[in-house]
């Protein structure tokens, strides 16, 4: 599975796009933490499904979701258990936190770029892909 | 058909507007035609935690005040993303900017406010925004970018609220305020000055006594910048402004009614014209507008009985309270705060950060500032509010509501009755911070009635589950029963993937071949795919103990302090501990510690309850490293962060001790040796004493040695866990070898036993200690074999994980940082 950037959409601000290596690189149902100036972004790389971007930090009590164990498209948190939705942020029912998502896309070439801009709270879910580019 | 129940249309679909419609409709359900009409594009939402979904704490759903279903179910017309341009009173109808018209026969404004922009120099450049609405939080994300700055002129309520969400985005805010401190309309300069250095703290600069002059480009018609009266220049790549708000009076000043500041409305909450009525921030009531929410909820109840027809006291002005609404900063404010006949009482706990002020005039509360612990608002807002001479109490005031526990209620029992005189903000889960009040809370409005759902909705007793036993008493309270019985489910499920129980799971895993966890998913039933962070980990594990020789183990099963070999912490560092065996140390050792401590700069060396050394503070990118320099020195890992063998803690013995009977040192390093690496349900502790005075605390751990004269005093079960727990007596035997099969026989049958995350104080509870003595004592064959399969399984289980992880270490321990600023053209 391979998903195409649209490099046009990602070349008018190259600037917040991080290059984070080939896909090969994340660990299988584990994360890699991106580090930048106002904190750390969890890059996670599901068995099913794309890569996924979140904020690396949870909303209860900070803990580093990078760190948690990945079920599915979603994550726990490994402090105190809060699940969260690798797609749309959200925590499981009944929590209703959220963490903030990250533009991810995957180029012809198999790197993984993520956006450092979060993306809008009211974005639809997998609005965090860049959807095949037409070349 | 011409129907006879009024039209109701309300403009405006904001909190006011939203909650009108839902208190009239609970008064007098059906009785009424209700239209609700808003501009912005989104169902009614809760304006006052736009800070949550700026800081992405919250989603914009979750903060929605009307559902679907609500509307369906009361005949409500809601109309979203129009803007209503025109009222015709004469013929009572509206007009919209999509062209609808709207017929009426009793009209509700609740337009709102406008927030107000200040007309400085460059307010027109992009990336200048109020901070209003869901629109706003959209293009702040739009603009803000983690590790930019950005400016919040305005240090009110909304402006920290907005420099909070923004901060919790990465952003790093400045915020500008004109008075000498933030919050001064609520907060008096000390407690200012608090919350200010917890702002702080959250990297949140405060600027005060501070005028705006200018807002610089940056060449390119977007914001660069804020230049400040003494010629301060701030940097902002977003500027907000969140300097107040104005009643937004257009639409009712074009149709004529009487406009002051606000709406002009009679404590019916009527305005000029006796068929239109007007609530909210738009409003002017007795020469006052609004702009915190409690006000505006008080008129909508007024409002709603009004249009419902039925009697009831008008709308009056009442002291308000107010709480910023910033997750971790607590500050309350109700009522005046000066007046030059006004006493105060203040109370300053410096080292909790907490301080409170009370304002009392003749006798009476009339003000209160809280900073920090501000559970006790409530109560003070209440004693305010009625008003009452403060006699005798005065004295005793500042300290709260004191809780005169009532005598025990006849039947309950000692838990319940001790439940039931809590106060409401009486913590009860001290992992969690969850009081009294939000349990009950939810126990009503969710309906619960069981443990498991008060831990999931409240958290409460979620985490080490020590205050399991009140949540059930509270639960027996709220349910107007005794607690309820704990079930005696024989093999409760593992989890919500699966209908299978521990045991039933374990059972068919004997049976099948080896396989990942996710396989066993598959082949078992699983509803997930893969399963959550509670069932993975134990198919993990009863994997491995049936099948030893297999390999199966799945680290991405594994909760990440046995992923990684070390014990996460608070802070998302984690922590580390050589083993030393029996609990001994050499020079060499110590030495090699203390280099890798000031070579990794790790803060706290801390010696253990189990006598080990734990390095504390560990970045997780040098994990590879310490680990290394660790084998270097001979030292492997101590495994305390494993479902396994912990430690075997042990006293000096008959090798230095005048009392020492045996040599507890030489059988603890013994006993460690050949049992450390083994993965096990739950961690597991062991500890060898020289001589009944039990030096090495053995009565509480799961497998202990009490050497005697005459030899060995075996004990097993012990805890010194949540719910402290001395050990049982298994057996008494003369010789080491005979301790050693023993306790490797004992191991084995927990390890085949037991049901993942079960220590093995509930599990002996569980299954009895005559099962446990006829296991591993009195059938010798059984115990011979259970202790060759430990060994068989040792085999496979005795490697250091650190040496294997060290010479390779995978991409999860690399972090990818970020330049400061990537290469900006």
């Amino acid at each position: 599975m391979t998903i195409l950037a649209d490099m046009t959409a990602a070349r008018a601000d190259t600037t917040d796009w991080i290059d984070c290596g080939t896909l090969d690189e994340l660990p299988l149902r584990g994360a890699r933490v991106i580090r930048h100036q106002g904190g750390s972004i969890a890059l996670f790389r599901p068995a099913d499904g794309p890569p996924a971007a979140i904020a690396n930090a949870c909303p209860h009590r900070g803990g580093p979701l990078a760190d948690g164990l990945v079920h599915g498209r979603a994550v726990t948190c490994p402090l105190h258990g809060r699940v969260f939705s690798l797609d749309d942020g959200r925590a499981a029912a009944p929590d209703r936190d959220c963490v903030a998502r990250y533009p991810v896309a995957v180029t012809a070439e198999g790197r993984v770029l993520v956006r450092l801009r979060p993306l809008s709270p009211a974005a639809p879910a997998g609005a965090g892909l860049i959807a095949e580019a037409a070349e | 058909m011409h129907t006879t129940r009024d039209r109701i249309l309300v403009i405006g679909a904001g909190m006011a507007g939203t909650r009108l419609v839902q208190d009239l409709v609970a008064l007098a359900p059906g009785a009424c035609d209700i239209t609700l009409i808003g501009a912005e594009p989104h169902a009614p939402y809760d304006r006052i935690m736009l800070s949550p979904v700026l800081a992405g704490e919250k989603t914009a759903e979750a903060i929605r005040l009307l559902d679907d279903d609500f509307l369906d179910r009361h005949g409500v017309t809601f109309l979203a993303g129009d803007a209503v341009t025109g009222i015709d009173r004469a013929a009572r109808h509206v007009t919209t900017a999509t062209g609808r018209r709207l017929d009426y026969d009793r009209l509700v404004l609740a337009t709102g406010s406008q927030p107000i922009r200040l007309p400085l120099p460059g307010a027109a450049l992009s990336g200048v925004v109020t901070f209003r609405d869901l629109g706003n939080v959209d293009t702040m994300l739009a603009l803000g970018r983690p590790g930019a700055p950005a400016v919040v002129i305005g240090g009110g309520l909304l402006g920290l609220e907005a420099a909070a969400g923004l901060a919790g985005r990465g952003m790093k805010v400045t915020v500008v305020h004109l008075a000498g401190h933030v919050m001064e309309r609520q907060l008096d300069a000390e407690a200012g000055g608090m919350l200010a250095d917890a702002l702080a703290a959250r990297g949140i600069t405060t600027v005060t006594t501070a005028n705006s002059r200018a807002i610089l480009d940056d060449g390119t018609g977007r914001v660069a910048g804020l230049e400040l009266a003494d010629g301060r220049v701030l940097p902002a790549e977003l500027l907000v402004m969140a300097v107040g708000i104005r009643p937004e009076t257009g639409l009712a000043r074009a149709a004529g009614l009487e406009v002051g500041r606000g709406i002009l409305v009679d404590d019916r909450l009527t305005t000029s014209d006796p068929a239109i009525a007007a609530l909210g921030e738009c409003v002017e009531f007795d020469g006052q507008c609004f702009g915190l929410v409690a006000p505006l909820y008080d008129q909508a109840k007024v409002l709603a009985r009004a249009l419902a027809g039925r009697p009831g006291d008008g709308f009056a002005l009442r002291p308000t309270a107010t709480r910023l609404k910033v997750s971790g900063v607590d500050v309350f404010s109700a009522g005046s705060l000066g007046g030059a006949d006004a006493e105060e009482i203040t109370l300053r706990d410096a080292a909790r950060g907490s301080y409170r002020k009370l304002v009392i005039r003749d006798d009476r509360l009339a003000g209160v500032v809280m900073y920090g612990d501000v559970a006790d608002g409530p109560w003070f807002f209440e004693t305010m509010r009625r008003a009452e001479p403060l006699g005798a109490l005065r004295d005793r005031l500042i300290f709260g509501p004191s809780f005169a526990a009532g005598p025990s209620a006849t039947g309950a029992d000692a838990a319940t009755a001790a439940v039931a005189a809590l106060a409401d903000d009486a913590e009860i889960c001290g992992c969690n911070g969850v009081c009294k009040g939000t349990i009950t809370a939810a126990i009503a409005a969710q309906g619960l009635t069981s443990l498991d759902e008060v831990r999931a909705h409240t958290k409460a007793s979620a985490s080490c589950g020590s205050c399991s036993g009140q949540v059930k008493a509270l639960l027996g309270l709220c349910l107007g029963g005794a607690a309820p019985a704990e079930a005696e489910d024989a093999d409760p499920a593992i989890c919500t993937c699966t209908d299978l129980g521990h045991d039933a799971v374990r059972a068919r895993l004997g049976e099948l071949p080896a396989m990942t966890a996710i396989e066993a998913m598959a082949v078992l039933g699983w509803k997930t795919p893969e399963g959550c962070s509670k069932c993975r980990p134990a198919l993990n594990y009863y994997l491995l103990c049936a099948h030893p020789a297999a390999g199966v183990d799945d680290p991405a099963s594994r909760f990440v302090n046995e992923r990684v070999h070390a014990n996460i912490q608070k802070d998302g560092t984690f922590s580390v501990v050589p083993r030393m065996w029996g609990g001994l140390t050499s020079a060499a050792e110590l030495r090699a510690i203390a280099d890798i401590v000031d070579r990794y700069d790790i803060p706290t060396v801390k010696v253990t309850g189990g006598q080990r050394i734990d390095l504390l503070g560990v970045r997780k990118q040098d994990l590879p490293a310490v680990w290394r320099d660790l084998n270097a020195a001979g030292m492997v890992s101590g495994h305390a962060y494993a479902k396994g063998l912990r430690t075997v803690k042990t006293c000096v013995g008959s090798e230095w001790c005048r009392f020492g009977t045996q040599d507890s040192t030489g059988l603890g390093v013994k006993l460690e040796r050949i049992t450390w690496g083994a993965w096990m349900p739950h961690k597991f502790k062991m500890a060898v004493s020289g001589c009944p005075r039990n030096c090495a605390e053995a009565t509480i751990k799961d497998f202990g040695v009490i050497c005697v004269d005459s030899g060995y005093e075996l004990v097993v079960g012990g805890n010194g866990g949540i719910h402290l727990r001395g050990t049982d007596p298994l057996t008494k035997v003369s010789t080491e070898a005979e301790v050693i099969e023993i306790c490797l026989a004992f191991i084995q049958f927990y390890r085949e036993d037991a049901r993942y995350l079960e220590r093995t104080a509930p599990w002996i509870e569980r299954i009895g200690l005559d099962r446990v003595k006829a296991v591993v004592v009195t059938d010798t064959a059984a115990r011979q074999a259970l202790a060759a399969r430990f060994l068989a399984s040792q085999a496979h289980a005795q490697n250091d994980p650190w040496a294997s992880i060290a010479a390779a270490p995978g991409a999860e321990f690399a972090a990818i940082d970020v330049p400061a600023r990537q290469a900006a053209e």
